[in-house]
Parts: structure tokens; sequence; C-alpha cells
């Protein structure tokens, strides 16, 4: 079975055919996971470097530039170190800016406590920010799903896959 | 441009006196950057501006006034009320104002994102010289030479006074200059207070490397009784002092 995460680029890489304003970020995270998108979008493709609060930033003035950028990294780092950044920057600001999340409970559970949330811990976290729309897809299908409604709806999204 | 940078001075002091606002040291430090960048022939329409260092939301809302993006009247009447648009830190729902900023070290990240997402615009962010400590500064200073983003300008208003001290007193970012060529960016030093050199600067961008126009300030400029004085950054203005900060405005 696919892991959800590659199901997420396979559908990002068919939107980014269609749609040049698709942007990936990174923060440096995602092993072997965005080759195929780097490779056919590399204007459109951006390693961030370990520095997720000014990625934020970068996202939301792309957002508001008409970029529709992707910020993808694991729980902890994409919503916590940049918290600020993401309340202000962009969900204050209603910037259309998806973050997409890795994590929740299964793959890092050997790794402890930095690389891991308790349960709901990032809803609970991010339920009080304006504007942003939380999903926590299960299966491919809800995975597909969501990457191509929230697509067509601007505004903030975290999707926890 | 002069008269400008003086009518907008006044302006700031009649603002913060009648609503009873702090931040003026702030706002005097950075008339004439905002006056070469509005009225001396830099910026083109495509081009955009951030206002990175948010509480000096008087000097830009009059600023804008003066371009005849607001009412003047209105924002007389209303700024820094409750429930107004005219909030007391640079807000989004001002006219001609894209993004709020208020707390320090957003603005940098955000011009880095305008400026990358269209290359043949140029992105303009004014910061102060405390926004030159929190880590989202020194990311995007990596950031910005690895994507040789040569549209990006930012513009420091270096007052040297934050708000608990003197910076280097503080946490010292002092020679910015040469901390930030040795980053790979093209790095410009001129007098915050001479229009004619913060234009000739703005002119002569780098095209390879981001832009970074270090602008020598005094905080408090043109009212004598604040000028580098900290507590000009909290303090309010009595009538008493608003009357000598015009009188000081008018010599200038």
């Amino acid at each position: 079975m696919k892991k959800l995460r590659t199901i997420f680029v396979e559908k990002l890489i068919e939107l980014a055919e269609k749609d040049k304003n698709v942007w990936l970020l990174n923060d440096d995270t995602g092993f072997n996971l965005f080759e195929d998108f780097e490779k056919k979008f590399p204007n459109q493709y951006i390693n961030c470097g370990i520095t997720e609060q000014t990625i934020m930033g970068i996202a939301a003035g792309l957002a508001q530039s008409g970029k529709k950028p992707y910020v993808y990294g694991i729980i902890p780092f994409v919503i916590m170190r940049c918290y600020e950044q993401l309340r202000d920057d962009v969900c204050y600001h209603n910037a259309n800016v998806k973050i997409i999340a890795v994590g929740g409970y299964q793959y890092y559970k050997f790794l402890g406590f930095t690389h891991n949330i308790e349960k709901d811990e990032d809803i609970k976290v991010l339920k009080h920010l304006p504007n942003i729309k939380i999903h926590t897809p299960e299966t491919s299908k809800e995975v597909e799903k969501v990457i191509r409604e929230e697509y067509k709806r601007k505004g903030p999204a975290y999707i926890r896959l | 441009m002069k008269k400008i940078a003086k009518k907008i001075r006044r302006q700031v002091v009649e603002l913060l006196y009648k609503h009873q606002a702090c931040h003026l040291g702030s706002c005097m430090s950075c008339i004439e950057i905002l006056v070469a960048l509005y009225f001396g022939g830099i910026m083109k329409p495509e081009d955009k501006f951030l206002m990175s260092k948010g509480w000096a939301a008087a000097a830009l809302y009059s600023i804008l006034a003066e371009k005849g993006v607001i009412d003047w009247n209105d924002l007389y009447e209303n700024y820094y009320e409750i429930g107004s648009k005219y909030w007391g830190l640079v807000h989004h729902t001002v006219p001609g104002i894209e993004h709020s900023f208020g707390s320090v070290g957003h603005g940098l990240p955000v011009a880095i994102g305008m400026a990358l997402a269209d290359r043949n615009r140029k992105v303009f962010v004014l910061m102060s010289d405390g926004e030159c400590q929190p880590g989202t500064f020194y990311e995007s200073i990596l950031f910005a030479s690895q994507h040789k983003l040569n549209n990006l300008i930012a513009l420091i208003d270096n007052n040297r006074l934050q708000a608990f001290g003197w910076t280097k007193e503080v946490l010292n970012i002092e020679p910015l200059d040469k901390r930030i060529k040795m980053f790979d960016w093209a790095v410009q030093r001129v007098d915050g207070h001479n229009i004619k050199e913060i234009i000739k600067a703005c002119e002569n961008l780098s095209s390879k490397k981001p832009n970074m126009i270090i602008c020598d300030t005094i905080k408090g400029k043109g009212v004598s009784f604040a000028e580098n004085k900290l507590e000009w950054h909290y303090y309010n203005l009595d009538e008493k002092l608003m009357k000598r900060a015009l009188r000081d405005i008018d010599k200038m």
C-alpha cells in the first residue's frame, strides 16, 4: 500500500501540470519524496532549508502574489516552531497556504518526544487560529479528496497525513 | 520633498496627540525614508512596499493620506480607535497596505515570498534595527542570497535604539554593513535623513545580489525633546509638548 504522503505528491504533480502557480516548499524533510516533482517543475519547488519560521512568511508572501504554496514538513516543525508566523502572516491574512504535515503517531514512533505529538495535540494548537481548515484524512481516497477540494478553496489549510 | 517630510512630521504629531498614541520616536526616524520611496519616483506601480516596522503606522498612514490613497480627515478622526481600520500597528484593513505588521521580524520573509513570486518587480521592506536580531532575520539573509533575490531591497531604519535601550548595549548588530556583505548581499549605507542620498542608493542597486540599504537615523528626529530618547517609544504628547514639537518641526 502506498504511503499517504506519496499519494499527496502524486496528486500535487497532477495539479502542478495544469497550474504553474502550484509551488512546493519543504524544510529539508521528505527524503526520497520530491524527486519527481522537482524534475518536472524545478521552478515550482524549493527546499528552503531548516527555516520554518521564515518559510511561513515566504509562503504568505507567495500566496498574496497569487501563488499556491504547499508547505511540507514534520508536524512539530511546520506548525509549532513557526506558530506565530502561521498565526499572523498566514491565518490572519487568510493566505492561500496549504500545510502538509506528517507524523501523526506512526512514522516517528520510535524517535521519541521531539518528532511526535500527543493525540490531537496539533489540532488543539491550531483550532483557535482564524480561517484555517483542519483535515486528518486516513485513507488514500480521503487524501485525494482533500487535496482536490483544498486546491479549489482559497485560504489556509492544515492537512495531517 | 523636504516640505513633504515636514508636513508628514506635523501630521504624525497631530495624530499622536489627538489619539494619545505612542511610538513618536519610531515614526520620526523613518519619515525621509518613506518620503523618498513614495515621492522620489523609486517605486513603479508593480513594485511592492512592506512596512515591517509596523509600529510607525502613523508615519505610513500620513504618507498614504498625502498620496491620496486614504482620506486625511477620516484618518485624523479614527486613527488608533478600537474598531477603526486604522489600528495602531500597520494593518491591511487600510487601503494601500497589503500586509499587517507589528511583531518584529515578520516583514523580511513575507517580502522574500513576494520577490520570489515575481522577479520582474522590486519588493521594498522597511525594518528597524531591532528587527536585525530575531532568527527570521538571519534565516532570510541566508535564503535571499542563496536564491539571488536581486529584486529584494531591505531598508534598515537604523535609529540605534530598541525598546529597552541602545541596540549596541542590548544585543549588538554592528558592523551591520560588513556582516551582511559577508552573507553575499549588496549593502549600502546612507544618512537616513537625507532624501537625495536614499534615492541615489535606491537607484544604485545590485542586479546580482539582494540589496540592503542601512539608513543611519535619529530616533525622534526633528522633535528636540524626543531625539535619541528611548522614552519617546512609549510616551504620549500633552498639549504643551505637542505645541513644542510643532515649533521644532517648523524650524527644521
